[in-house]
């Protein structure tokens, strides 16, 4: 005898992710979900980003081990909560919810939340955020966007870091562009430096213009 | 590695199934999965035998449907399957296409013992 069920099997994840933007909206704060590589420069790119960022900010840090990226943030004098996922290559959204309790999140415009380094589950993973935000180096080489689509699918904003790298490496920007294109993206691109600072006015322009006016 | 976390949410959500009606054995699950989704069908198998070993639905067969990436263009309407789930724009226009199949992620249907 066959059972019809066809139900969602991330219905559970996709619950928990409403719950998220419910408490977030209900604040006013525009959640950023930064979804990159390890070592594709999301805490650099944050470290960059909030200390020039004309709006207030909290972080929310992702990582499999060690509070290494949340010390980081919170030398910066931004409001910072760690989340240690131990084993999960992604970030849970039940543990994204219970994070916004260590908040303040009137005191928050914008909530970054910097994910696990991992191109492919983070993708699939809803966790109420607002904005999907791509990070890409110019180090990891131009062909993530073709292996990658279904995030650069997603994505509403892709940050193409450490362009002060391009004379050192492999790396194709049209490439790139016409992988987008070809993945459907309908994302604003940022070509910056976390590192030298190029390039940032463009992408805090975007961010600003993300969060609601209060 | 998402195969794990997926294969726990079809045990889980199979035995609610299951539970419904009564506790029924368990003898095949079919899930349907898009393309897109990155799922490769021996390692969600692997994994899901080893979530339901010691459980009720220790022995039942998964069988997983992948379906393929299909767009449809916002511009021109035309509608396409796409065989390796890329480029994801219209073949006809070459404006980006909107998403219609390839991403789901369902628990179809479930055999169980009369």
């Amino acid at each position: 005898m066959e059972i019809r069920v066809v139900e969602n099997l991330l219905k559970a994840n996709e619950a928990v992710a409403m719950q998220t933007r419910a408490v977030l909206d209900a604040a006013g704060t525009v959640a950023v979900n930064l979804i990159g590589s390890a070592g594709a420069g999301k805490t650099a790119l944050l470290e960059a980003t909030l200390p020039r960022l004309g709006v207030s900010a909290a972080v929310i840090e992702g990582d499999l081990q060690t509070t290494r990226d949340a010390e980081r943030i919170g030398r910066l004098g931004t409001p910072v909560v760690q989340i240690t996922t131990g084993k999960s290559c992604h970030l849970p959204p039940q543990l994204v919810l219970r994070a916004l309790d260590g908040l303040d999140l009137r005191s928050a415009r914008l909530v970054f939340i910097e994910n696990v380094g991992n191109l492919i589950c983070p993708a699939e993973i809803p966790l109420g955020e607002h904005f999907k935000v791509a990070v890409l180096s110019t180090a990891e080489g131009d062909d993530k966007v073709a292996k990658y689509p279904m995030l650069f699918h997603l994505a509403d904003a892709v940050v193409i870091n450490k362009i002060d790298l391009l004379p050192h490496v492999t790396f194709s920007m049209d490439r790139v562009r016409d992988d987008l294109r070809q993945v459907g993206s309908k994302a604003s691109v940022f070509e910056l430096s976390a590192k030298t600072g190029a390039g940032l006015e463009a992408w805090l322009d975007w961010l600003g213009g993300r969060a609601r006016p209060r | 590695m998402h195969e794990m976390a997926i294969a726990e949410s079809i045990a889980e959500q199979v035995e609610a199934a299951i539970a419904a009606a009564g506790h029924p054995r368990v003898l095949e699950i079919r899930v349907r999965a898009g393309a897109l989704r990155a799922i490769v069908p021996e390692a969600l198998t692997f994994c899901f035998a080893a979530v339901a070993q010691g459980s009720p639905l220790e022995g039942a067969s998964l069988q997983v449907a992948v379906v393929p990436v299909t767009i449809l263009c916002p511009a021109c309407g035309v509608r396409a399957e796409l065989e390796d789930g890329a480029p994801l724009i219209c073949g006809r226009c070459g404006g980006p296409g909107d998403l219609i199949a390839g991403r789901e992620l369902l628990l179809e249907s479930i055999e169980v013992e009369e």
